[in-house]
């Protein structure tokens, strides 16, 4: 009895070994991912008696991907999603390499297309264009007291090297995750610019 | 106290306790209940050391359902029949330990995100692709039971199994944990 009883729990061992041995990482299953370099642009005025910065975005509904053999389509994809939201925030220098946040109010931006969320950082929604079939997003930073400032993407975030979209979508249809890198970010991921 | 334990310990160890004398047992998990899954049990007591039973769970959770639908989770147990052997590993038949192996026939839901290429359109677009799933897992699990006036018990119950034919589909791993109360008869 006893040689059935060290079967039995060798057996059992075995299994809980095996068992632990297969076990799959944790996922999230309602998001998929893209990359398209160059979907925005940050310019500064082209008229001097008009100063601001101009942030723009732009993605097509058809969006070409690397690695797909058709355009894919953004809105079909989430479940008809109309916004693609992204996030960027501004700080002032207060000193020598001394920076702060600007609280962002209304009279600081003036949205051309999509909208925009003010306070501590812009929540920029891109929204689609039904008759360019475009998400667009142009917004005007302006009226900022005089001074040098720098203007990052993502909030609180540590990626330096591009724009991070993600659709707005409901009623559990699937989550774009559309990553966007851009040349015109510092190594640090800052656009410097300043305000006269 | 020494007269009432080693009262205990006799009564613990009566190699002939009514308890033998009745095979079967019947048990409902109540952990599983307070999370909307039904887990019932029947249980044969061959002799003193060995049992086999069977049980069966059903689940359909509102919060399993909506993790599913979320995306939080990619598969979904809806059923599962676990047929198992056990063996006890104490001498006393009123309050034990055991181990057991089992097998569990389970299925449900499963959902994955699958790229479409729509040639009508000539684009591409993502969606979320629902089907069902049937496998069979080989587990262990151990536990420990405690009688009640020979005749309530009280079940305490943990282990694992794994998948073993279509994990594309179901989960790796299928977990055995419980607490139950049963009937012994």
């Amino acid at each position: 009895m006893k040689s059935i009883k060290y079967i039995f729990l060798a057996t059992i061992a075995t299994v809980l070994m095996a068992a632990d041995c297969s076990n799959k990482d944790s996922e999230f299953y309602n998001d998929v991912f893209a990359t398209v370099p160059n979907l925005v642009t940050v310019a500064e005025s082209p008229v001097p008696e008009i100063p601001g910065l101009f942030v723009t975005a732009s993605i097509p509904k058809l969006l070409t991907v690397a690695g797909l053999s058709q355009p894919l389509d953004i809105f079909r994809s989430t479940g008809g999603a109309t916004k693609l939201l992204f996030s960027y925030e501004i700080e002032k220098e207060i000193s020598a390499n001394n920076w702060e946040y600007v609280e962002i109010a209304s009279e600081n931006i003036l949205s051309v297309s999509g909208e925009s969320q003010v306070g501590s950082f812009v929540l920029g929604n891109a929204v689609l264009n039904s008759g360019t079939n475009i998400f667009e997003y142009q917004a005007v930073i302006q009226n900022l007291s005089a001074g040098n400032y720098r203007l990052s993407f993502g909030y609180n975030s540590q990626i330096t090297n591009l724009v991070e979209f993600r659709s707005q979508s409901t009623n559990n249809n699937l989550f774009l995750n559309l990553e966007s890198p851009v040349t015109f970010l510092d190594i640090n991921g800052y656009y410097y610019f300043t305000a006269p | 106290m020494l007269l009432s334990c080693q009262f205990a310990t006799a009564q613990d160890t009566i190699p002939k306790s009514a308890l033998l004398q009745k095979k079967n047992e019947v048990r409902v998990d109540v952990l599983a209940t307070a999370f909307s899954r039904f887990n019932f049990t029947y249980e044969r007591f061959l002799n003193k050391n060995f049992s086999v039973g069977l049980t069966s769970v059903f689940s359909n959770s509102k919060s399993a359902n909506d993790d599913f639908d979320e995306g939080t989770i990619n598969s979904f147990t809806k059923y599962e029949f676990i047929p198992f052997v056990r063996y006890n590993l104490s001498k006393s038949q009123r309050s034990f330990y055991f181990a057991e192996l089992f097998a569990d026939i389970n299925g449900g839901d499963f959902r994955e995100i699958v790229l479409v290429n729509d040639s009508s359109t000539g684009s591409s677009y993502y969606t979320i692709d629902k089907s069902t799933y049937t496998d069979i897992a080989l587990g262990a699990s151990v536990g420990y039971k405690y009688y009640i006036k020979d005749q309530i018990g009280i079940e305490f119950l943990v282990g694992f199994g794994s998948n073993m034919l279509n994990k594309d589909k179901s989960p790796d791993i299928i977990s055995r944990v419980g607490l139950s109360v049963g009937y012994r008869f």
